[in-house]
This record gives C-alpha cells, sequence and structure tokens, in this order.
C-alpha cells in the first residue's frame, strides 16, 4: 500500500514538474481598446502602433532611447545631394508566412497606403518630397515612381527636395508595410489573419477581450525570449490596475488619480516605473474665440498666476514634471537653457491693470474647457484667487472637445496635450503655434515666430536648424503664446521577475527584449 | 391567435423604424466629428480627413444617410465600422449580442429561482423571522446601485480574498460576479412581488377549500397558490427585462465584458454611428420580442385569458 501511494505520488510530481516545464512564458499587458486595424500603415492611433511593433517589421526604428536604428536596413548610403537613399536589407528576413523579406514588398507596400481608397494617415505627409508621391496621393499616378527596388535586397529612395526628417518618418510604424498577398487589394481587409514580419505572429483575436501574438521562431534578428503576447483589452485604466493588483496582468499603466495611493503602497510603490514621454501639456488661450486673449498683456497674466508645479506635482500626482517650454526634454530641439514665467500672482495683477481691467473688473466671464475636471479646477480657482476674475470649468465629452479643438470656435481657454509622432520640435512649436494651421488651436499668430519657423524648417544643417527652433520658442514664450503646465510621463508598474520592459518618447518598445 | 401575432408583428416592425429613427437622429445630433475622432489627438492633413469623410459616406444629407442606410440594414447590412477599419458591423455586434445572450440568461434565471423559491416561503412562513429576514435583505438589495454592488464584490471577492477574477471574460469564473450582481435587484424586486402576491391568494376561499379538503401544505402552495399568483408576477419578469437588458452597459463596462452593452458604450464615446445604430437596433430588438413572449405567456399561465382576431 505504501509503495502504491508513493509511486502514485511521483507520478502526480513528475507530471506537474512537466507541466511547469512546458509552460510557455506569458506576458499579459492591458490596452484601452481593439486596434482600430492591424495593419501598421493604416494606424491612426498610437495603440495600432503598440501592436504593430511587436507584429510587424520595417526599415527603422526607434529604440529605448528614441534614436533612429536600421532595423531591415543593414546598410544605407545618401547622395551628396541629398536626394537618393540606397537601402540594403538583411537577407535572412521573412515574412510570417515564411517567404522572404524583399525590397519589392516596400514599393507595393507604400503604393497601397497611397491609394486614394485607403486614406491612410501617413499619405499625406512623408510622401510630400518623394518623387512621385504627391501626384499617387492625388490620384494621378498608379505607380510611385521615386521608389525602385534594384534587386532582391536593394532599394531607392529618389527625394524631390532634401527631407532632414525622412528617416525618423521611416522609423514610424507607419510607414511599415505588410506582404500584399496577405491584404485585400485597395481594401483595409487581411485576407485571412494579419501576417508581418516582426518578432511576433498573429494567433487570435477576440474583438473587446483579447489578443494573442506567439513568439516568431524565425525572427531575423533571433526569436524572442517570451513564447507569448496576451493583450487583455481593458477601456478602465481603474480596472486594469486592479487586475494587475489582482495578478491578472503583468504590466499596467498608473491612472494619474490612483498615483498617490500606489506610490505610498509599500509593495506596489517597489514596482514602478518613470518614462519620459513626447507629449506637452498646455493651457491654450484662443484668440479668436476670447478677445482679450489678443492682448499679450493678458496671456501673461494667466501664465503668471497659474502655480504650474502644484498642478504637476499635488493635482497630477507627479504624472507630469515641470515644464519649462514647449519642446519636452530628450527631444534634439529641447533648450535646456529655457526657464518659463514663474508663478508671480503679483505680476500677474499688474499685467492685467496694466491691459486695462485693474482688480480684474470689468474683465468679461471666461471658461475653461477641460477633459480632467480636477486639473480644470485647479487652473480656475488659481485665476479667481489670483486675478479676481470669474472663471467657470466645463468638462466636454471627449469626442465633442476634439471637434470643438479643431474647428477653433468653442473653447476660449483649454487645457489639453499634444503628442509627438516623430521627435522634432516641429510637432509642438510649428504645429501648435504656425500662423493658420488647423492645429494651431489657440489660433495664434505671430510674423516673427512664424518667421523663425520657417528658417528652422529650411535648414538642411541640424545645428543651424536647432538654433532657429529654439529662437522661435523664445519668442513664442517671451509672448505667452500658450501655458505649458507639464511635460507628461509614462507610469507603468511592472510584475517584479519581468526584465526588460522599456518605453521610449512614444510609449513601449517591441517587446524582444523582455522576459521573465 | 394567428391574428393577433400579426398585428403585433406590423407593431414591432413600426417600433424598429422609430427606433432606428431616432437614434440615427440622436447619432447625427450629438456634437463630435467621427472623422476627427479617428484622427485623435495627431496632427492629420485635411486632405486625409476630406478622403475619409467621403469613404464613409459622411459628406452626403443626413436624411440621405438614414436611408441609405435603412436600406442596407433590411437587407441585413448594417455596414463597416468607423473605427475597426475593414470589419463590417455586424461582425462586433453579432458574437457581442451572444455573449450578453448567454450571461444575461444566466442572471435572470438565477433571479427568478431564486426569487421564486424566497417569495413563495416568505408568504408560507408569513411574519415569521425567516419572512422579515427575506423581506430586509431585499430591500437593501432593491436599494443597491450596480455599480455599487459591483464595487464591493470585487473588494472582497477578487482583491480581498482572491476567489474571482477581476474583469474580463475569459472562463466561466469570469462571469459569477456580473452574474450575481446583474441578478440581485431583478432578484431582490421580484421575491417582493412574489410574497405579496402569494400571500392575495392564500387568502383566497378555493386555497381554503383545498387545505380543509386535507391537501399537504406543499401541494397547497404549488399547484393552488402558486400558478395563480404568477400572474402578476409576469407583468413584473416583463418588465424587469427592460432592465435586466440595460443593466448590461454598467456591468459588462464594469467588468470589462466584450458583451454589447460596452460595445455600445464604446461605439458612442468613438461616435462609431454604425456600430451605436446596430447595438441599439439589437436590445431594442430583444425587449420587443421577450416582451411578446411574456404576453403570449400570460394565455398559458391563465387559460382565462385569449387573444381573439378581432
Amino acid at each position: 500500500m505504501t509503495i502504491l501511494t508513493r509511486i502514485v505520488a511521483s507520478l502526480i510530481l513528475l507530471a506537474g514538474l512537466g507541466i511547469a516545464a512546458a509552460q510557455p512564458t506569458v506576458l499579459r499587458y492591458p490596452i484601452t481598446s481593439n486596434p482600430a486595424t492591424f495593419e501598421p500603415g493604416l494606424a491612426k492611433e498610437l495603440l495600432t502602433a503598440e501592436v504593430a511593433l511587436n507584429l510587424h517589421v520595417g526599415l527603422f526604428t526607434y529604440d529605448a532611447d528614441t534614436s533612429v536604428v536600421p532595423y531591415l536596413v543593414r546598410s544605407y548610403g545618401v547622395s551628396d545631394d541629398g536626394l537618393t537613399y540606397t537601402f540594403e536589407l538583411h537577407e535572412g528576413a521573412t515574412w510570417h508566412n515564411g517567404r522572404a523579406i524583399v525590397a519589392q514588398d516596400f514599393k507595393l507596400g507604400w503604393e497601397r497606403y497611397l491609394g486614394a481608397s485607403l486614406g491612410a494617415q501617413t499619405a499625406g505627409d512623408p510622401w510630400r518630397l518623394v518623387v512621385g508621391g504627391p501626384a499617387m496621393f492625388a490620384g494621378d499616378a498608379s505607380e510611385l515612381t521615386g521608389v525602385q527596388a534594384l534587386g532582391d535586397h536593394t532599394l531607392e529612395v529618389t527625394l524631390t527636395g532634401p527631407n532632414p526628417k525622412f528617416l525618423q518618418e521611416l522609423a514610424v510604424p507607419s510607414m511599415w508595410v505588410v506582404p500584399s498577398e496577405a491584404v485585400v487589394p485597395g481594401e483595409p481587409r487581411w485576407v485571412d489573419a494579419p501576417v508581418g514580419g516582426g518578432p511576433f505572429r498573429f494567433v487570435s483575436w477576440q474583438p473587446g477581450s483579447m489578443i494573442v501574438l506567439e513568439a516568431n521562431d524565425d525572427f531575423f534578428l533571433g526569436r524572442p525570449e517570451i513564447d507569448r503576447i496576451e493583450y487583455h483589452i481593458v477601456p478602465d485604466a481603474s480596472t486594469a490596475l486592479a487586475q494587475y493588483e489582482a495578478g491578472e496582468l503583468d504590466v499596467v499603466a498608473v491612472p494619474p488619480a490612483a498615483l498617490a495611493r500606489v506610490t505610498n503602497d509599500p509593495r506596489l510603490g517597489a514596482e514602478i516605473q518613470y518614462f519620459t514621454r513626447a507629449q506637452l501639456q498646455y493651457v491654450g488661450m484662443n484668440q479668436s474665440q476670447f478677445e482679450p486673449f489678443r492682448d499679450a498683456r493678458v496671456r501673461a497674466a494667466f501664465f503668471h498666476a497659474i502655480d504650474r508645479d502644484t498642478i504637476a506635482e499635488r493635482v497630477q500626482n507627479g504624472a507630469w514634471a515641470n515644464a519649462t517650454g514647449l519642446v519636452p526634454p530628450h527631444i534634439p530641439q529641447h533648450d535646456p537653457d529655457l526657464a518659463a514665467r514663474p508663478y508671480d500672482p503679483e505680476r500677474a495683477r499688474e499685467l492685467l491693470a496694466d491691459a486695462g481691467y485693474p482688480g480684474g473688473q470689468g474683465f468679461p466671464r471666461v471658461e475653461i474647457a477641460s477633459l480632467s475636471a480636477t486639473v480644470g479646477e485647479a487652473i480656475a480657482a488659481m485665476l479667481r484667487a489670483n486675478l479676481g476674475i470669474a472663471v467657470e470649468v466645463i468638462q466636454p465629452e471627449r469626442g465633442d472637445y476634439i471637434s470643438g479643438l479643431w474647428s477653433h470656435d468653442r473653447w476660449s481657454l483649454f487645457a489639453f496635450g499634444w503628442t509627438a509622432d516623430t521627435p522634432s520640435a516641429s510637432v509642438w512649436t510649428y504645429e501648435m503655434l504656425y500662423c493658420g494651421l488647423d492645429s494651431n488651436f489657440s489660433t495664434y499668430c505671430n510674423e516673427e515666430v512664424d518667421r523663425a519657423i520657417d528658417l528652422a524648417r529650411s535648414h538642411l544643417d541640424p545645428e543651424a536648424s536647432t538654433a532657429a527652433w529654439r529662437e522661435a520658442e523664445r519668442i513664442a514664450m517671451d509672448d505667452a503664446a500658450l501655458i505649458p503646465l507639464g511635460y507628461s510621463r509614462f507610469i507603468y508598474l511592472v510584475r517584479p521577475g519581468i526584465e526588460g520592459f522599456a518605453a521610449n518618447l512614444f510609449g513601449p518598445v517591441s517587446f524582444a527584449d523582455v522576459s521573465r | 391567435m394567428a391574428g393577433y401575432l400579426v398585428r403585433r408583428s406590423l407593431f414591432i416592425l413600426a417600433t424598429l423604424f422609430a427606433v432606428a429613427f431616432l437614434a440615427f437622429a440622436a447619432t447625427r445630433l450629438t456634437p463630435g466629428d467621427p472623422v476627427r475622432l479617428m484622427a485623435g489627438d495627431r496632427n492629420v492633413a485635411p486632405e486625409v480627413i476630406e478622403a475619409w469623410r467621403v469613404r464613409y459616406g459622411l459628406d452626403r444629407p443626413i436624411p440621405v444617410q438614414f436611408f441609405y442606410y435603412l436600406g442596407n440594414a433590411l437587407r441585413g447590412d448594417f455596414g463597416m465600422s468607423y473605427q475597426y477599419l475593414g470589419t463590417p458591423v455586424i461582425d462586433l455586434v453579432g458574437p457581442a449580442a451572444l455573449i450578453t445572450l448567454q450571461w444575461e440568461v444566466v442572471a435572470l434565471l438565477l433571479a427568478i429561482v431564486v426569487a421564486l423559491f424566497l417569495g413563495v416561503m416568505a408568504a408560507a412562513r408569513h411574519n415569521t423571522v425567516f419572512d422579515n429576514g427575506a423581506m430586509f435583505l431585499a430591500l437593501i438589495g432593491i436599494s443597491l446601485p450596480d455599480f455599487v454592488l459591483a464595487t464591493l464584490l470585487v473588494i472582497v471577492f477578487s482583491l480581498q480574498f482572491d476567489w474571482l477574477p477581476v474583469a474580463g471574460a475569459g472562463t466561466p469564473a469570469h462571469f459569477v460576479l456580473p452574474i450575481v450582481t446583474l441578478a440581485v435587484r431583478p432578484c431582490a424586486l421580484l421575491s417582493r412581488m412574489v410574497r405579496a402576491s402569494m400571500l392575495d391568494v392564500i387568502r383566497e376561499d378555493y386555497v381554503r377549500t383545498a387545505r380543509a379538503k386535507g391537501v399537504g401544505e406543499w401541494h397547497v402552495l404549488h399547484r393552488h397558490a402558486l400558478g395563480n399568483a404568477l400572474l402578476p408576477v409576469l407583468t413584473v419578469i416583463g418588465i424587469l427585462i427592460g432592465r435586466v437588458l440595460s443593466g448590461a452597459f454598467i456591468v459588462e463596462t464594469i467588468f470589462n465584458i466584450p458583451g454589447i452593452g460596452r460595445v455600445g458604450v464604446t461605439a458612442v464615446l468613438q461616435r462609431d454611428y454604425p456600430v451605436v445604430l446596430a447595438a441599439t437596433l439589437i436590445l431594442a430588438a430583444a425587449f420587443i420580442v421577450t416582451t411578446l413572449i411574456v404576453d403570449v405567456l400570460y394565455a398559458v399561465v391563465d387559460p382565462r385569458i385569449r387573444y381573439g382576431s378581432g
């Protein structure tokens, strides 16, 4: 009897060990909704890019320091005039369907994105300087003549004018391509399941529930460490946090509201990881919507009246780092010597009085629109107390809010965040302040700023260009064009034992190097 | 009966048309541009924005959009999602509706079974500790909003004791807390209803006669009283189905169940009009059809009710 018991016990133990050994390593990672598409070039939101980083592959990519590094490209050269790029591709790389990745795939892939019926997000900008790009985007040509495959592993791209940002643009996942046999021509659909060439291959997608990817054994840079990624689709940030605490997720972004609790929790506090993010949180003052904002003194008064440090540290619990200007740190054109106007209620009142509103008298009632009630209320309270003006907070629904920003005719004073897709000052200084742009939500217009921006955009010499960007930023800040509140940070909880999780300025990088 | 059903079916079509019209109007009257939302907070070229508008037919006059939509919907084509490229709406809404159907039916059955048991027992032991205790619990159950109950359940059973998952829909265990959350209020309401209805019936002459004949107490309750007490209860169940359906929006969002409620909420926030419309129509159809079933059941439960053809 005892012998029998022992045999059974050992068998059970052995079986248990066997199961443990065969147990695949899984990374359970939350995303807030279904990705809009699994095709990288059709990405309209950052979420698609996050999945694309693991599923797909491109010529270049951004590493954990947000530097552009060659990916499928083995070596490359640029002609002296800066107009012709020649890329040599790795020879061992294959798509998940087993076919070799060749130069022609990029020509066909980009032509697909440029076709009018797809309306890919990237279709506008990166192509404006590629030979044949604008014609194809306009529907006047069916071939992208500036891109030619000179053999299986040599790709040549010809530009109409020098583009200092070209490699940066190629590194964004929306410029990555998919094998043309896997997609329906002219339609945003897969023939069967998504096919890529990245470190992980597609396994399954249950809409609203989960996306599963598994390690690509044939990945040209070597098989990833973990066996599977489970993207759990969890729209609510606090639900995701609760799931992390209950052990159902391995990584989670910490919502600002929970940050104080998480930081002070002895167990969770040790699992926090901070990463810089390319996002500026700011207060915009819409000049076409609210007349007094056309006066620089009024804008400066608002600037001085808002205690930005308190908002970053106490209201946002450190989710934002203090902002000194428009361009966040780690962006090449960031100006480390720039100092923002300090919090100075005294000076604020003086400026407002100079503008004709002593003690806030006669100043029209103003509304501040903010998606975050706490940030809106904090700013409103500071403006009321320090300027003596009437301020009301409105918290619009997100869709309504964004439409109103783009139409320029709804919000006078608004708190918003502007996020980069390439690490360049252009994202903030140009897109937010250049006269007449749709994305210039403040309807700010200053010839001096525009002139410096024009100079910065046309300079090929990086140093001269950077100097011009900083000049533009400085003029705009002196003019109180807008009020920077903080530079956002990515804040994650990462389960102990998971190594190699990293985020660059845009978000988490590929999980190819993650292990547990 | 057949004539009655035909008339009711015509009513159903008219109601669905009205629902489609109202839902369509609501999506178009809500501020917020779906195309702008597709772009998110990124800077998309104006030409691309225009191209998207044309692709989704949003550049046409609104009445044209409505009849175009209606025509396709009648042929079972709810269009393509604005948000999920290349995904037909039916692929998003169909599976979601099945998930919702499954767990909500379980929740409703659970509520009915428990409520019948509690209500009958409370009536049978009128004014005892059991009666008072059960009805007190029911009162608490009626007063607790779904979102409070859900949060309490998660804190106790998931975070404190680690018995059940916080959220998601991977295994049957994931559905325990949502089902309980959704079942509690209808169950509480229904048990009070059953009790009251039973108490009425128990005082009737024919029950006294049955008892006087020496029929066993179980048989009296089961055969003589319950059948007659069910009629008012059935009415309440019909109303509760509507409540359970709308509960899907809150409970599925809290527990992150990829059912039609959550799909609907997400679609509203993303201005994914075709998905919003399809989800609304499916839920409305579900409610109308179940109401019809309840009406037909009246005739089954109470032989006195006949639906004439006149």
